[in-house]
C-alpha cells in the first residue's frame, strides 16, 4: 500500500501541473481547478491501488478533475440559480460530454505561468505560485527550498490565489502585443527559481538541485511554445550552461569552488551542447537581449578548455553590450573582471573606482572582493589585505566568507 | 464585468491653479483620456488642492479629532479618481495606463466590493465632497478595521441618505495593484501606493449646502482604531 502511495504521489507531482493548467483553461476558475485536482487526487487513491495506474495517467487526472469540477458548478447553479451571471463557468465548461477524455494541452501550462508571473503579483509570490502550480511542489518543498517557515509561503500562496481571484487576473497568454511587456517578468520569475537551486550554500541539496531541473523544465517549456522570443532560448541557454558547472562549485566539504579553480572535466557537456544549441537558436533571430548576451558569456567560459585559454577580449565586448541593455553594478563588475584580463588590471581597477559609490552594493561584499582580487594580482598585497579583511566584514554565507578568509591568510593577513 | 477603483497620486503642482497654462493643458489630457475610455467609465471626480481638505481622526479616549488641511506630510496626494468598468485587471491596465496622472505620479487599482449610486437630486448650489475611508490595513485578504464598522456604516448610510450621492466599498490594500508610465513604458507593481496606515478602505460621494454642512456629515461616519476621514471638495465646473 506504501509503495503504490509514493508511486501515486510521483504520478500526480509530475502531472498535476499540466492538468491544473488545462481544467482552469475550461471552466476559468483557478481556485476551483486546483479543488478539484486535489479531489482528483483523492479518488485516485482510492481507486488506482485497486484497478491500478491508469495508461495515460495525465489524461485520466484532467478528465476527472474536469468532471468534478463541473459537478461541482452545477451543484452551485442549482442553489443560487438568480445569481448566475452572463459568463458562467459552467456554461462554458459544457464543451464535450462528461465521458470525453481530456487531454492536457501545451499551451495549458504557457497560460498558467504568464497567471502566476503576472506583474501584479510581487516577484516572491509569483516564484511560489509557479512552483505550486505549475511545478506541483508541496507548500512545505517550497517553504524548505526558501528556508522559509511554512505558514508563511502558505500565506504568501493564499493572498496571490485571492488577488488573481478579486482583481482579475486574467488567465491567458497575454495577445501579441502585450507579450513584451509580460514575457520578461516570466523569465525573471524562472531565473528567480533557478538561482535559488543554484546557490546551493545552504539547505536541502536534493530540493535545489530540483529547482535548477525545474527552472530548465519551465525555461524549456516557454522556449518551445514561444519560438519567436530569442529571450526566452537565451535564457535557457544560460541556464543550461551554469546547470553545467553545479557539480564542481563546492568541493566535499562545502567550500566554494570559483570558476578559475573548477575541474572542467567534472562538467556536464550534455547540457553544455544543449545550452549551444539554444543560444544559436536564439542569435538566428538576430534580436539581442540581456539573457542572450549573459548566455553568450557563459559559452564562452564553457568553450574554453582552460581558464588561461578564455577568450575574455571577447567576454569584455559582450558585457559593454550587456552594460549598455540592462546596466547593474553587478554586471560591471564582471566587467571590471573581464577587463582586468582583456586590457589590464589597472583598467579593470579604474572601472571598479566608477561604481564605488553605488549605494546598491554598499552592503555586499563583492565590490570589494573584486577589488581584493585585482590588487592581489596586481602584487599591491597591503591593499589586497585591507580589501579582503573589508569584503569579509560583509560576507553572508559561511562559504562565501571562508573563501575570503583562505585568500587572506594566504597572503599573510589576519581578519 | 467589475468595478475597479484608479485613485489618481500625485504632487500638487501649478497644473493644480486654474489660472495657469499647465492646468489648461492637464484638462486636454483628461479630457483625451476621458473619450477613449468613455465605454469603461462609471464615475469620475477631480478633487480641489488637499489645503481644502478636512481630516476626521478616530480618538480612542473622546470625540472625532477634527483637522483643516491634508492629513500627510507626504508630498504625493490624491488628487482624482475615476471608477473604471472592465473584464479583468489587465483591461483596466490598458485604459488606466493612459490616465495622465500615471506618468506624472501614479494611479492605484483597486477592485471594488460593492459600488451603489442614488439617484437622488442634488439641489443647485450644493457642491459636492469626496470622504476617502482610511484605515489600518495590514495586508490580510479581509481588512479588520475595515470590517470594524461595517454594521455602524450601514446606520450612518441610512440616517444621512438624503445627503448621499454614492457610496463604494473596496477589496483591502493586499488585492491593489499600483501602476506607473515611465518614458511610455508601464511599471506595474503588487500593493497600494498608500501607506499601510493609510490605505482606502472606501469612499462616499455626499453633496452639502456648505463646508461646515458637509464636515457635519463627514464627522459621523463611524471609525474604529487607526482609522480616519480624508474629506475633500471636489472640482466643480461652474457655468460654460
Amino acid at each position: 500500500m506504501d509503495v503504490d502511495h509514493r508511486t501515486i504521489d510521483r504520478i500526480f507531482r509530475e502531472e498535476s501541473g499540466r492538468a491544473l493548467a488545462t481544467v482552469a483553461r475550461i471552466i476559468g476558475d483557478l481556485d476551483l481547478a486546483e479543488d478539484a485536482v486535489q479531489e482528483a487526487f483523492v479518488i485516485a487513491l482510492r481507486v488506482w491501488p485497486e484497478r491500478g495506474t491508469p495508461a495515460a495517467p495525465g489524461a485520466w487526472i484532467t478528465t476527472t478533475a474536469r468532471n468534478r469540477a463541473i459537478d461541482r458548478l452545477r451543484r452551485e447553479q442549482r442553489r443560487s440559480a438568480k445569481e448566475r451571471s452572463a459568463t458562467d463557468p459552467a456554461d462554458r465548461a459544457q464543451t464535450g460530454t462528461h465521458e470525453d477524455e481530456v487531454h492536457p494541452v501545451p499551451d495549458d501550462q504557457l497560460r498558467l505561468m504568464f497567471t502566476c508571473c503576472h506583474p501584479a503579483l510581487s516577484p516572491a509570490a509569483q516564484v511560489a505560485l509557479t512552483l505550486r502550480l505549475v511545478s506541483g511542489l508541496t507548500t512545505e518543498e517550497i517553504a524548505r527550498a526558501f528556508l522559509t517557515p511554512v505558514p508563511t509561503i502558505a500565506q504568501r500562496l493564499s493572498r496571490a490565489k485571492a488577488k488573481i481571484r478579486h482583481a482579475r487576473i486574467p488567465l491567458r497568454v497575454p495577445p501579441a502585443d502585450l507579450l513584451p511587456e509580460r514575457l520578461p517578468g516570466v523569465l525573471a520569475c524562472i531565473y528567480l527559481v533557478f538561482t535559488e537551486g543554484y546557490a546551493a550554500t545552504h539547505g536541502d541539496r536534493l530540493i535545489r538541485r530540483e529547482l535548477c531541473n525545474e527552472a530548465i523544465r519551465l525555461a524549456t517549456l516557454v522556449t518551445d511554445l514561444l519560438p519567436n522570443e530569442p529571450e526566452a532560448s537565451g535564457l535557457l541557454a544560460l541556464l543550461l550552461f551554469q546547470d553545467s558547472r553545479r557539480e564542481t562549485r563546492q568541493s566535499d566539504t562545502g567550500a566554494l569552488v570559483v570558476l578559475e579553480d573548477q575541474d572542467r572535466q567534472r562538467w556536464d557537456h550534455d547540457r553544455i551542447a544543449a545550452g549551444q544549441q539554444r543560444l544559436e537558436q536564439a542569435l538566428a533571430l538576430s534580436r539581442p537581449g540581456r539573457y542572450q548576451l549573459e548566455a553568450a558569456i557563459a559559452a564562452e567560459h564553457a568553450r574554453a578548455t582552460t581558464w588561461e585559454d578564455t577568450d575574455w577580449p571577447t567576454i569584455a565586448t559582450l558585457y559593454t553590450e550587456l552594460h549598455r541593455i540592462a546596466p547593474s553594478p553587478v554586471v560591471e563588475l564582471n566587467h571590471a573582471v573581464a577587463i582586468s584580463y582583456a586590457q589590464d588590471i589597472a583598467a579593470g581597477l579604474a572601472l571598479l573606482d566608477t561604481i564605488s559609490d553605488d549605494r546598491r552594493l554598499a552592503l555586499s561584499h563583492r565590490l570589494p572582493a573584486v577589488r581584493a582580487d585585482l590588487l592581489r594580482r596586481a602584487g599591491r598585497q597591503q591593499d589586497a589585505i585591507a580589501a579582503y579583511r573589508e569584503a569579509l566584514t560583509k560576507a553572508r554565507s559561511t562559504p562565501e566568507a571562508q573563501l575570503l578568509h583562505d585568500r587572506l591568510t594566504e597572503l599573510g593577513g589576519s581578519p | 464585468m467589475r468595478d475597479y477603483l484608479v485613485l489618481l497620486i500625485g504632487e500638487e503642482t501649478e497644473a493644480d491653479d486654474p489660472s495657469s497654462e499647465e492646468f489648461w493643458a492637464e484638462i486636454a489630457l483628461y479630457e483625451r483620456f476621458n473619450e477613449l475610455a468613455e465605454h469603461a467609465i462609471v464615475d469620475g471626480h477631480a478633487l480641489e488642492p488637499s489645503t481644502l481638505g478636512i481630516t476626521f481622526r478616530y480618538q480612542a479616549d473622546g470625540p472625532v479629532l477634527v483637522t483643516e488641511g491634508p492629513y500627510t506630510e507626504a508630498t504625493e496626494v490624491a488628487g482624482g479618481l475615476y471608477v473604471l468598468r472592465a473584464e479583468d485587471l489587465d483591461e483596466v491596465i490598458e485604459l488606466a495606463r493612459h490616465i495622465p496622472a500615471a506618468s506624472k505620479g501614479c494611479v492605484e487599482i483597486r477592485p471594488m466590493v460593492s459600488l451603489w449610486r442614488s439617484d437622488t437630486p442634488r439641489p443647485d448650489g450644493n457642491d459636492r465632497y469626496l470622504a476617502l475611508l482610511r484605515c489600518k490595513d495590514d495586508g490580510t485578504v479581509h481588512s479588520p478595521t475595515w470590517d470594524a464598522t461595517a454594521a455602524q456604516r450601514a446606520i450612518f448610510e441610512e440616517g444621512h441618505r438624503a445627503s448621499l450621492l454614492s457610496g463604494a466599498t473596496l477589496h483591502p490594500g493586499s488585492m491593489a495593484t499600483t501602476l506607473r508610465v515611465r518614458d511610455g513604458q508601464p511599471q506595474i507593481s503588487d500593493g497600494p501606493f498608500a501607506d499601510p496606515t493609510e490605505v482606502v478602505g472606501g469612499y462616499y460621494l455626499l453633496h452639502a449646502s456648505s463646508r461646515p454642512e458637509a464636515a457635519a456629515i463627514a464627522q459621523d461616519i463611524p471609525l474604529a482604531p487607526g482609522g480616519f476621514i480624508e474629506l475633500r471638495p471636489r472640482v466643480e465646473s461652474r457655468g460654460a
